[in-house]
């Protein structure tokens, strides 16, 4: 109870965000995951995130599905150049060269 | 403003751009091959059609070679190559005369979208309609031809703004700062396309998991 009071206005200052922001929704924490997968969030936000996942596991798979769906993205080849652009462009090249 | 901060020459682009100013083929083909289709799908969020897309990204390559001896190098070959691009296809937009004017498709980021459709949430914003699983080794499911095609396909239908968020910074890799310079985008827009766009992936697969029987 000493420490409590003693270090409680640290305590304050540094968890201020967590202190008097209300637990996220469900429904909030889906609009905030690509902010948090992109690391924007400020440090309270990400953690209010993180704490609401540790306890649901509904937004941790969506996370997780987020992340699969990422990754998947990635996956996606883009169509090679085209021939006759590619040739289009190595003659510009040789143009340009000799000019 | 908020344009983010270039960041000078990659190390590898030091190479590349020596060889260019030697004239070496290889080394343009090879910038070539690495941007041109890119090049090209950025152009076409500003421009009517794909084959002016083309001309664009045709014309910014003259650009960039005509630039070279210029070039000092302050900021990225990659985010150089994409500034000439943008200018050369917002001046084309302009030009060809789009039904929206091009420099509100970064800004102008229109209604709303929910990430999830708000009837799977209760009042108080918990979860009803929670996400089901999608099977046991979705990863590899994900690398089928089939899903690939649902993901492709999913792009193909997003709002030009997000479809270009998507592809410069999850098929193409850009980073935030690289799609922010060549799109001149602010940080926060570049995000919510990004949201909005991944958003919509997401749950063209998750219909595809449910379908499947898996989700």
């Amino acid at each position: 109870m000493s420490q409590e009071g003693r270090f409680s206005w640290l305590r304050r200052i540094l968890g201020r965000e967590k202190a008097t922001a209300a637990p996220l929704a469900c429904r909030e924490l889906v609009e905030l995951v690509t902010n948090y997968l992109d690391g924007a969030l400020t440090p309270g936000e990400h953690a209010r995130v993180e704490s609401h996942l540790a306890d649901c596991p509904h937004c941790t798979r969506y996370v997780e599905q987020m992340r699969l769906t990422i990754r998947a993205t990635g996956e996606l080849r883009e169509a090679d150049i085209r021939p006759e652009a590619r040739e289009a462009l190595l003659a510009a090249f040789r143009d340009w060269k000799s000019g | 403003m908020g344009t983010p901060a270039d960041s000078p020459l990659e190390a590898d682009e030091v190479a590349t751009l020596a060889a260019l100013r030697a004239g070496d083929e290889r080394a343009f083909v090879a910038l070539v091959d690495q941007y041109h289709t890119a090049m090209v799908r950025v152009a076409s969020a500003y421009v009517p059609s794909f084959a002016v897309a083309e001309e664009v990204a045709q014309e910014a390559w003259l650009g960039v070679l005509n630039g070279l001896q210029r070039f000092e190098g302050r900021s990225s070959l990659k985010t150089w190559i994409f500034r000439i691009l943008t200018n050369i296809a917002k001046t084309k937009g302009m030009r060809e005369q789009r039904s929206s004017p091009f420099s509100s498709l970064f800004t102008d980021l229109g209604d709303d979208e929910s990430a999830v459709d708000p009837d799977r949430f209760a009042a108080e914003g918990q979860w009803l309609l929670a996400p089901t699983g999608w099977g046991d080794s979705p990863e590899q499911k994900l690398e089928t031809a089939e899903c690939q095609a649902i993901i492709h396909q999913a792009i193909e239908t997003l709002p030009p703004n997000q479809r270009e968020v998507i592809r410069l910074r999850d098929v193409l890799g850009f980073t935030s700062d690289e799609v922010c310079n060549a799109l001149d985008v602010t940080e926060t827009n570049q995000r919510v396309l990004l949201h909005r766009a991944r958003s919509r992936v997401r749950k063209a697969l998750e219909q595809y998991f449910r379908e499947a029987g898996v989700g």
